[in-house]
């Protein structure tokens, strides 16, 4: 009996201390956490993965159109990621970082996966395939806000999807995770100007295939 | 802008242009309807890009996917990687530094220049003399050397000596030269 | 980059081109006490060392620009004189004819160089126990 209440009255302490471990977790910055991964802290890098997870499936997935490869690659992504954690220099961004990783595992994998060269903007312009995304018509009453930001969605994941892996990454990295052209940069590897180039030309690829939704 | 340098039109809506290029970029697509034109479109597509985001979702949940992830990393606890940093190269760096680039190079250039101009004023150097004579009947006059080279003496010697500078006159104006 | 030049253009125009002046004084060097002036501070030291006399006392001076090819006449007053005709010049360094003149009296005639913040120092006439001695200097 006494054994009993002791063991009743220990649970809601050990509960409450992993949950304020976990929030003090959830407060820390990506640089606080980085430095208790270095010192070995496999906890703190439990929180990071769990930030980014989503982007970096995200980003991998916009590069090699498989569900199953992209969850793959990011999983390869944060272990690599923990293997390397040690030499990631204090000042530097994270993200910038994991998102190099990333790239680098997609590059690769898309490259063993299938060799046909990539098609540039150009060439997918002047084969006159570029027919923009039809919006299906309806007879039905009017759609709610909800059904047609849904069907919008679809309509720029199709686009999206009619990008090579090189131009869409960066409307991704620009438009949908807000970086920078440096960070963007440094992520794909490229200079400055590839990256506004490439932006740019995917932008009117993207105006073309949406023209009757803009 | 000179010619129409569309790919600058995206950074301009992008805010990734600075300073000079911006107002010039700017006051370009006020002025050009094509550019105007071209920079409304990417507008729209910014918009409608950012409106409707594409939803992407992990079909793995959280604690399952970070324990394959755990899995893993215990799988190859004796490896270590090296991943290089990401870095610009040398041409964006300066691009991207050129505000702190040009403080810091002004503020050298200041610096280095008010310790030429301060040390102007105190360079010392030779004085010398390259010729010497008089015409006084035997007078001599000799430069001498010293061992500083920012002054030189020339010794005047056999001039009439006079008690006082008021009787100078009577002496001088007897002697012919 | 732009910044850059314009700065450094702003700093070479701000640098003055300055006029150089010749300046010429009349001293008289002697061992009674109550003969020292203040106006000879800066070159005190060399006085002493060259000539050997304890007080230095500035008699007239006279500063005027330096012009190439103009005789410039420099008047010290007690009827000295000095004629200082400049010759050539560099940054650093003029090249001058001097004359010095004791009424009409040419005492000594020279050429020489002088930097800037030198000093050229003529043993004059003996008066008394004491000497005059011309202090001749280019100042910008």
């Amino acid at each position: 009996m006494a054994a009993r209440r002791t063991e009743v009255l220990n649970k809601p302490v050990r509960a409450a201390s992993k949950l304020a471990n976990q929030e003090v977790l959830t407060e820390l910055s990506d640089r606080e956490l980085v430095k208790r991964c270095q010192r070995g802290r496999l906890e703190a890098y439990g929180e990071l993965v769990n930030r980014y997870r989503n982007r970096v499936y995200a980003l991998a997935l916009g590069m090699v159109r498989n569900e199953q490869d992209a969850t793959d690659l990011c999983q390869e992504t944060f272990v690599k990621g923990w293997q390397a954690i040690r030499g990631f220099k204090k000042n530097a961004s994270f993200y910038t970082w994991l998102y190099r990783i990333t790239t680098n595992l997609c590059i690769d994998h898309v490259r063993r996966r299938d060799r046909r060269p990539t098609v540039e903007f150009q060439e997918a312009v002047d084969q006159d395939t570029d027919a923009g995304i039809e919006v299906p018509p309806s007879n039905q009453p009017l759609p709610t806000d909800e059904v047609r930001r849904r069907e919008l969605r679809e309509l720029i994941e199709a686009a999206l999807e009619r990008l090579s892996p090189e131009h869409r990454i960066v409307v991704q990295l620009r438009e949908f995770d807000g970086l920078d052209y440096s960070a963007i940069a440094k992520v794909v590897g490229c200079s400055m100007g590839t990256v506004m180039s490439r932006l740019h030309y995917a932008r009117k690829h993207l105006q073309k295939l949406l023209r009757k939704v803009l | 802008m000179k010619s129409h340098n569309i790919e600058r039109i995206s950074a301009l809506a992008d805010g990734e242009l600075k300073g000079l290029s911006r107002w010039l970029t700017q006051r370009h697509v006020r002025h050009c309807p094509q550019c105007a034109d071209e920079f409304a479109r990417i507008e729209r597509v910014r918009e409608t890009l950012a409106a409707c985001p594409p939803v992407v979702e992990m079909s793995d949940s959280a604690d399952f996917f970070w324990s394959k992830v755990r899995r893993e990393i215990a799988a190859r606890e004796q490896e270590t990687i090296s991943i290089p940093m990401p870095r610009l190269s040398f041409a964006d760096w300066l691009q991207v530094n050129r505000g702190i680039l040009a403080t810091v190079t002004s503020a050298l250039v200041v610096v280095a220049g008010s310790i030429v101009m301060l040390q102007q004023p105190t360079r010392s150097g030779a004085v010398m003399v390259e010729r010497v004579d008089t015409v006084i009947p035997n007078t001599v006059a000799t430069p001498l050397k010293g061992a500083e080279s920012d002054v030189a003496v020339i010794w005047v010697s056999g001039l009439e000596w006079t008690p006082d500078l008021d009787q100078m006159q009577e002496c001088f104006d007897n002697i012919e030269t | 980059m732009r910044w850059i030049a314009t700065l450094s253009l702003s700093l070479l125009l701000a640098l003055p081109a300055r006029a150089a002046n010749v300046q010429a004084r009349l001293i008289r060097a002697s061992n009674e006490s109550g003969k020292s002036d203040t106006s000879l501070s800066d070159l005190q030291v060399k006085l002493k060392e060259k000539f050997g006399y304890k007080f230095y006392q500035q008699l007239g001076a006279q500063q005027q620009p330096l012009k190439t090819g103009t005789k410039l006449q420099l008047d010290l007053g007690q009827n000295f004189q000095v004629f200082v005709t400049p010759k050539s010049s560099d940054k650093h360094e003029q090249s001058l004819e001097l004359e010095w003149y004791y009424g009409k009296t040419l005492l000594v005639r020279s050429v020489v160089k002088i930097v800037e913040n030198g000093h050229l120092l003529v043993k004059g006439p003996e008066v008394g126990n004491d000497w005059i001695v011309l202090a001749v200097s280019v100042r910008n």
